[in-house]
């Protein structure tokens, strides 16, 4: 339907509109004529996203000077599931307005999931498609292979033909209007011989909707990559938001471990070997880095060659990267190994503590200092050394580099902010106390620090979800001021939902999830029993959540042994969440199979787990659900302890409060 | 005597009520047989179903009293016994009008009816299923000739034309049983991908029952476990490991006896220590071998490809921490010896969060120190085994059943590997076929709310046709460009499209395959073949290749003069009898051809319907005979006449090639003959019926569609 609203002609591709549907459109109209930040929240399944999309698209299209839109999902199967929506809204809007009204808009994400290079592609993990990537693409592989071709020798190095390619387009590498998603893009890339990563990421530069992942702007290390050419009228829509907090706090957080120590010492070892090999062959490159490096110029992207070896950003807010000269006692490649080397040592005689530690960074500065004799100023410059080192020294393989440039990270980070961060060295895990599994832990408090960089450069962020109560804590955990802010509630037509609380089991003992309740084995067969009984009368599909992965792997493993399951299986197949995601998603693929050819099936899950947030259970995927307790946090965590405590101190937020919130 | 259509006389007779014989009276009316007592106010009216009586007995002439005892085929309901029926009667006369009466409802299915097959016969016929209906209609709409045969054979037929009802003969099933291998294909395709699932059950029974103490002869406490193909299937199947170490081993490292009972005593001492480490080398090795064996990164990739879009989990897990950072996503080599053992970026040990569990390695060490944490770490390892394979368990039963038959171990394996295989294939096809993006495009409909890729209908997969391969329509103008053709597709078809080499290879096979098949027999002595390596073949080879084809088909007509029949069409096979005939003899024989060759078809038909009545048993059986016998006649006085009206050279030719069709009409009528001196009982009681009937329908003023009677040829 096309309708007006308040001037504005919305192009909305259903034949009805819900009132609550209507009123979020009337939100976010304000928000954007008021060019703020918004809040809104309206339940899953009225139609938000679908809503949100018509309703900036038609905004774009009424007022040029618009920026594009930005949205951002957490997940591939999101966002593949907006631009699927975006495609019915673009197919509407050509039959009603006509090819002037064409969009462009295409998703992206990492490598891994756009490369078409044969090889490549077939690589497993995000690391090593991108290190292969680069191998291929990198600016002085390339250069070194042309050199090859141009005295017409045989080259041992290869390249990426569709990388060559999209690059000898140069801009003229444009695809047509329309939407794409990753599997289009991909396809366009075959069809052309172009690297659809590389297109992707050139083209957000003109499209209208760009569909995406949070990390992209939120993640300093690779927003400064993706996102920094973004204009500032751009509109931009957190979907699924309520766990934005989280994501902030982890793009800012790292960890070290055992392992990682040990690695990255290797990888400094290795690091001191091939600058001594650089020394003999090619000390022209090392003296002119250094002559860089007294200029301050590392950061100004003169390093910035062009060519696909652009790495991982450095980890600390753009704007809080100190311009200045890098210190001259890490200037020499040399120098700054040995550096490197002292602050790893350091770390890991840190490691051997047998307490939990608990400490604030200019705590752990200081004690660094006494102990090693680095200062914090010089720690900050850790990650563009490092960069800048493995640039001039041509390193490809950044993946085996993984670990040391997590300790520069580390180190940047802890240089660089004073609040909002708290170090914790767990020296195990408090599940298995007895295997010793230390783990370093620098943990973002403040949300606000990652997500602050968006609210001041773009002018209208919308943060919306189903789930963003109480929504007034929202703005005070990112600290913005929206000029709207909205909960809105559900229209339903008739009572689709039923539910029901059970406290009690068939044999009248009381059931909970409690901590001293839940292990009591007639609480875990009245749990079974309840499942039985469900799976006996609800058709297709039942989904079932427990309160964490260990209780539902104690609570299956009983069932298992007790036949619960197996009654269960003569009803319906039964599948798990697992903590591997692969497998998961293949139990997930076949959870559907089953629902889909009358089998039914049971999928046992855990709440705020990985398929909670990100998979619907829509129609027959989901007849009935049960909520076996309700899943606070773990609230003897150090991390969240930490955290509550810094938001009792800074934003006056209750600790109750939060918890609830976060529930 | 049963006189009356619809019931016989009342005949008097005692029948034990309640253990007393109670006098009374008892008829036969239509289908069933009822007595009732004669004095008022007694209770005990029986009511016995004609179609039960499977015997029928009387007492010997003269007994003391005439009695008469039918016996009646078991009720429905489970494990029932045949049930009798004793009457007394007062004189003999009586009892055998009843029996008669009985005999003749029981052997024509009741008085009233006209139908051929008495009941009990017609409940063991197959019940014509509405999907054989639907089936027998499509076909008599799309084959014309079928539904003119249908036409001029079936009585009561919709095709029927008016000149040629007298030689309607068969029934409706009896037409169509003759032509089941028609549509039992059109049949079969409504449910032809129905496949049949295996059962949820968890486990098959491997674990065997355990005999306890046992004799000591025999070695003591035996635990006995059964294996069938299909347990060795499932297990193949439930586990990959097992599969991989029985085609490494089996039969080279040991016999197939050994592996299995490896394999189960493995599975039984695992079940029984709960948990607890092996003891013995021997139970170690063992456990080693059938341990689940990790996956590669590769088959990882794999299978996170195969997973449809919207619920692949993996596409960016690890990519950024989304749902935590790359160290907690959890490989399969467990968190220290993957990449999750190396820290990152990310809140590790959140509370929100699990923490990725201890890998197997830390398990087992920290199990063997013990201690309240490595029992832990342990337990979560087992059940994180658990939950894999209870995982595994249920897409190993969405796979089904293989399609492979599997007749031992050797092939359950590979029908296990292969499904497997298979399963990989299909989801990259349908990975391939059907993106996400590209079902929202398709679903785009015109007006009005467009439907979601969520909101779309899924179907039921096994109720969805198979789209058959497109056919090639059939062009002879140009055989080589056609063949060509379709080699072009098939090549086009197969997976390696863009091995253009090939397809011109397949090209030039055909063309190579004719020429040398026609220079083989043109140079059958020497060796010499002729390169001829344009498409079209040879011309004079094909000319030569031609001419042999035709003579030697004349040789083979001359051999067997009488051989041809009018069941094929006008054909080579009888070039040399037409050769010999003056053009309008030639002509007159064209002009009858079509006719004649239906009316042969037609007999043809008829006589396998005779015969398949045969031997003449029984009343049905005759009724069924005489009325085919009856249309025979008729074909064959019109057969005579049509030679008759023939020239005489025509006639002389037609009478050759009706010479088989005749005296097997002469055989059917000879033998009909015989039977009725042969089976004079049998032929008795179906002339009193068809006198009866042929009284009735009479008196109905000629009702449509009764038994005529036979006529007899001779």
């Amino acid at each position: 339907m096309i309708f007006n609203l308040e001037g504005l002609t919305v192009y909305f591709p259903y034949e009805y509109v819900y009132p609550e549907q209507y009123k979020y459109m009337l939100e976010l109209k304000h928000g954007l004529d008021a060019k703020g930040h918004g809040c809104l929240e309206m339940p899953t399944g009225t139609g938000k996203t679908i809503t949100c999309l018509a309703l900036i698209t038609s905004y774009q299209l009424a007022h040029p000077e618009c920026g594009k839109l930005i949205y951002c999902t957490r997940t591939v199967p999101e966002m593949e599931k907006v631009l699927a929506e975006l495609r019915v809204l673009q197919a509407y809007r050509e039959k009603h307005v006509g090819k002037a009204s064409e969009i462009m808009a295409l998703g992206l994400s990492s490598r891994k999931n756009m490369c078409i290079h044969p090889r490549v592609a077939d690589e497993g993990s995000r690391e090593s498609v991108d290190a292969r990537c680069r191998r291929l693409t990198a600016s002085w592989v390339r250069e070194k292979h042309m050199d090859c071709v141009s005295r017409e020798e045989e080259t041992s190095t290869e390249l990426c033909q569709f990388f060559e390619d999209y690059e000898k387009e140069g801009p003229d590498a444009v695809l047509p209007p329309g939407v794409y998603t990753l599997a289009d893009l991909r396809e366009f890339g075959r069809k052309k011989g172009w690297c659809p990563y590389f297109l992707a990421r050139h083209m957000i530069g003109v499209a209208n909707v760009v569909v995406y992942n949070y990390q992209y702007l939120l993640d300093p290390k690779v927003s400064s990559l993706v996102s920094r050419e973004l204009e500032k009228e751009c509109v931009v829509v957190f979907d699924e938001a309520h766990n934005i907090d989280n994501v902030c706090i982890e793009a800012l957080s790292v960890n070290l471990r055992q392992q990682t120590l040990d690695a990255a010492g290797r990888n400094i070892t290795s690091l001191s070997g091939k600058i001594e090999r650089a020394k003999q062959t090619d000390a022209r490159r090392l003296r002119e880095e250094y002559a860089r490096l007294v200029d301050g110029l590392a950061q100004q992207g003169v390093l910035r060659r062009g060519g696909g070896e652009d790495a991982l950003q450095n980890p600390v807010i753009p704007d809080d990267i100190l311009r200045e000269a890098v210190p001259g006692n890490i200037r020499r490649a040399e120098h700054f190994v040995a550096f490197l080397r002292r602050f790893v040592e350091y770390l890991k005689t840190r490691m051997r503590a047998t307490q939990v530690e608990q400490e604030t960074p200019a705590a752990f500065l200081a004690h660094l200092q006494r102990s090693a004799a680095i200062d914090g100023k010089t720690l900050k410059f850790c990650y563009d050394r490092l960069t800048s080192l493995l640039k001039t020294l041509e390193i490809v393989d950044t993946e085996e580099y993984n670990a040391v440039s997590l300790v520069a990270d580390f180190g940047t980070l802890v240089g660089t902010y004073q609040a909002g961060f708290s170090l914790i060295l767990e020296p195990y895990d408090e599940r298995y106390p007895n295997i010793p599994d230390p783990v370093f832990q620098l943990c973002c408090l403040d949300a606000s620090l990652a997500v602050r960089p968006v609210f001041e450069k773009f002018q209208s962020v919308f943060i919306t979800s189903g789930t963003l109560s109480p929504i007034e804590l929202y703005p005070r955990l990112l600290s913005f001021n929206p000029v709207c802010i909205s909960s809105l509630p559900m229209t339903l037509t008739r009572e689709c939902l039923c539910p029901v609380v059970i406290t009690r089991g068939a044999d009248q003992q009381a059931v909970s999830t409690k901590f001293d309740m839940r292990d009591d084995p007639g609480v875990i067969q009245n749990y079974g029993r309840i499942l039985i009984d469900l799976a006996a009368t609800v058709p297709d599909g039942l989904v079932a959540f427990f309160v964490s992965y260990s209780y539902m792997e104690q609570i299956v493993s009983k069932w298992h042994e007790t036949g619960v399951l197996q009654q269960v299986m003569q009803h319906k197949l039964v599948f798990i969440e697992t903590q591997d995601v692969v497998e998961t998603s293949l139990a997930l693929d076949n959870y559907r199979r089953a629902c889909n050819c009358g089998r039914g099936a049971v999928f046992l899950s855990v709440a705020r787990g990985k398929v909670a947030e990100g998979i619907d259970f829509d129609r027959h995927y989901g007849r009935a659900v049960i909520m076996y307790g309700v899943p606070y946090q773990y609230t003897l965590s150090r991390v969240l302890r930490a955290r509550l405590e810094y938001l009792r101190e800074t934003f006056q937020i209750k600790e109750a409060d939060f918890l609830v919130f976060d529930a | 005597m049963a006189s009356s259509s619809s019931s016989s006389s009342e005949v008097p007779c005692s029948v034990s009520v309640a253990g007393s014989m109670t006098l009374g009276a008892a008829r036969v009316t239509g289908s069933t047989l009822v007595w009732r007592p004669a004095a008022a106010g007694v209770q005990g009216e029986r009511v016995v179903d004609l179609a039960r009586v499977t015997g029928h007995q009387r007492n010997k002439p003269g007994s003391k009293r005439a009695s008469l005892r039918l016996v009646l085929a078991p009720g429905p309901a489970p494990g029932a016994k045949p049930d009798a029926f004793v009457m007394q009667f007062p004189n003999e006369p009586d009892r055998d009008a009843l029996s008669d009466a009985i005999k003749a409802a029981t052997a024509t299915g009741g008085p009233s009816s006209n139908t051929s097959i008495t009941k009990n016969e017609k409940n063991t016929l197959p019940k014509t299923s509405a999907a054989e209906l639907a089936a027998r209609d499509a076909l008599l709409a799309s084959n014309p000739e079928l539904a003119a045969a249908h036409g001029r054979l079936v009585r009561g037929s919709r095709f029927a034309k008016d000149d040629e009802s007298s030689l309607a003969a068969v029934d409706e099933d009896e037409f169509w049983s003759a032509r089941v291998d028609l549509f039992t294909d059109a049949v079969l395709k409504k449910g032809a991908t129905q496949k049949t699932g295996i059962s949820n059950v968890l486990d098959a029974d491997i674990k065997g029952a355990r005999s306890g103490a046992g004799n000591s002869q025999r070695g003591g406490d035996v635990v006995t476990a059964t294996l069938s193909n299909e347990k060795m299937h499932r297990i193949f199947a439930e586990r990959p490991a097992v599969r991989a170490a029985f085609l490494e081993n089996v039969p080279k490292n040991m016999t197939e006896r050994e592996f299995w009972t490896r394999f189960l005593r493995s599975e039984y001492f695992k079940a029984a220590r709960a948990g607890a480490p092996p003891q013995g080398e021997q139970e170690a090795a063992d456990l080693a071998l059938f341990a689940r064996r990790p996956e590669t990164e590769k088959q990882r990739a794999a299978t996170a490809k195969r997973v449809s879009a919207d619920v692949n989990l993996a596409a960016d897990a690890g990519d950024f921490g989304v749902f935590g950072s790359a160290s907690s996503v959890v490989t399969e080599l467990g968190a220290v010896e993957g990449e999750g053992g190396r820290g990152g970026h990310g809140i590790f040990r959140d509370g929100a969060k699990e923490p990725p569990p201890p890998s197997s390695a830390v398990a087992v060490a920290a199990a063997k120190e013990g201690g309240g944490g490595g029992k832990a770490a342990a337990a979560k390892h087992a059940a994180m085994e658990t939950l894999r394979s209870l995982n595994h368990h249920a897409s190993v039963v969405l796979r089904g059943r293989p399609d492979a038959p599997v007749t031992d171990a050797r092939s359950a394996a590979l029908a296990a590997e292969a499904q497997e295989a298979n399963e990989t294939l299909t989801a990259r096809e349908n990975d391939a076929s059907s993106g996400l993006g590209k079902n929202a495009s398709n679903d785009v409909s015109t007006n009005g709310r467009m439907p979601l890729v969520s909101e779309s209908f899924v179907a039921l997969e096994d109720l969805l046709e198979k789209t058959a391969a497109p056919a090639k329509t059939l062009r002879i103008d140009d055989p080589s460009r056609y063949f060509a053709s379709v080699a072009e597709t098939e090549t086009r078809t197969s997976e390696e499209a863009s091995d253009a080499k090939r397809r011109k290879k397949e090209h030039f096979e055909f063309g190579e395959a004719v020429s040398n098949a026609a220079a083989a027999m043109r140079f059958a002595s020497d060796k010499k073949v002729s390169e001829t390596h344009s498409p079209a073949v040879d011309v004079a080879a094909a000319r030569f290749v031609l001419d042999e084809l035709s003579s030697a088909s004349r040789r083979l007509a001359a051999a067997s003069k009488s051989g041809a029949s009018w069941g094929g069409s006008l054909s080579n096979g009888n070039l040399s009898a037409l050769d010999a005939l003056s053009d309008s003899d030639q002509a007159a024989l064209g002009s009858i051809g079509s006719a004649a060759s239906r009316d042969a078809a037609t007999a043809a038909e008829l006589l396998r319907h005779f015969w398949s009545a045969a031997p003449l048993t029984s009343v049905a059986r005759w009724e069924k005979a005489s009325r085919v016998v009856s249309a025979l006649g008729t074909l064959y006085d019109r057969m005579d006449s049509r030679k008759k009206a023939l020239p005489n050279g025509a006639r002389h030719v037609f009478a050759q090639r009706c010479r088989p069709l005749v005296s097997a009409m002469d055989g059917a009528f000879s033998f009909f003959d015989d039977e009725k001196r042969a089976r004079k009982s049998a032929y008795a009681a179906y002339e009193k019926r068809s006198a009866a009937a042929t009284k009735d329908s009479e008196t109905e003023k000629k009702s449509v569609g009764g038994p005529e009677a036979p006529i007899e040829v001779s």
